[in-house]
């Protein structure tokens, strides 16, 4: 029986994947809050 | 001006003033992780959107019982705002989570226990909200989705605890003990950020839900009086 070996090295070219997870929070968020914001906005409702 | 601001809107805007400089503290002066690289960044706000989403169905759970115990439409409304602002929380979470899959694992998608477990919450919740527009009357639709709402959320601890109890690609939670203490600022900063930014987009759902059903019940009007003017 072998032990695990935790490999070597760094995972390269990273900001990519992390400007992509970034971008689609702050966009997702942005776009549910603008579509409350529209939503409270109805003629006729108080809120 | 001050005075039109309601309580959740200075919650709001805390939480945004947090998320920015969680953000930045995350993005430029933590360090990057020893095998993962700058890749590990997308912690900061991958597990704050798990954790603002689990806390959002537990307050769904809360709402949904003391919904059915009192059959308050205020109860209702607190309900479909948590399972809503919960549903675009773990959405986002699984697309952060698939774009670091595919750097780290070489994969978008594994039906590990974590990411089915995760999606299927989705699911569910999502299932609650079609439930809820599927049903006209006020009171059947209030107890229906209180129902759905609280089996649906069986599978949240599922999606908390399955790490432990199953062998899975997604590696257990972290602690303070476990995570470089530079690393453990911005991940507190935005896990408090998401938290009242959650809770701001809840109370303005439910204001929007609450209006909607009391319009329900409110008195058609009488179009002959109006006529007669």
């Amino acid at each position: 029986m072998s032990d695990a070996v935790m490999p070597e090295g760094v995972i390269a070219g990273g900001w990519s994947y992390v400007i992509a997870a970034y971008s689609v929070t702050a966009i997702g968020l942005s776009v549910y809050i603008w579509s409350l914001v529209s939503r409270s906005r109805k003629p006729g409702d108080e809120s | 001006m001050i005075e039109r601001l309601k309580w959740h809107h200075f919650v709001g805007l805390l939480g945004l003033a947090i998320v920015v400089a969680g953000t930045w503290i995350g993005l430029f002066v933590a360090p990057a992780e020893r095998h993962m690289g700058d890749v590990m960044r997308i912690m900061y706000v991958h597990v704050p959107s798990a954790w603002s989403a689990l806390l959002c169905f537990t307050f769904v759970f809360v709402a949904a019982v003391a919904s059915l115990w009192t059959s308050r439409k205020r109860w209702d409304a607190y309900m479909t705002g948590g399972i809503e602002v919960g549903c675009v929380l773990t959405a986002l979470l699984l697309v952060q989570g698939s774009i670091w899959a595919r750097a780290t694992w070489g994969v978008w998608w594994d039906w590990d226990v974590r990411l089915t477990t995760s999606l299927v919450m989705l699911l569910l919740f999502c299932g609650v909200l079609a439930l809820r527009s599927f049903i006209e009357e006020a009171n059947r639709r209030a107890t229906w989705s209180a129902i759905a709402a609280i089996v649906a959320f069986v599978d949240v601890p599922l999606v908390y605890f399955c790490v432990r109890w199953w062998r899975s690609l997604h590696q257990i939670q972290s602690s303070p003990e476990t995570v470089n203490s530079a690393m453990v600022l911005p991940l507190r900063l935005n896990a408090v950020a998401f938290l009242l930014i959650a809770i701001w987009m809840i109370a303005i759902r439910a204001r929007i839900e609450l209006a909607r059903l009391q319009a329900e019940d409110a008195p058609e009007p009488e179009p002959l009086a109006i006529e007669e003017r």
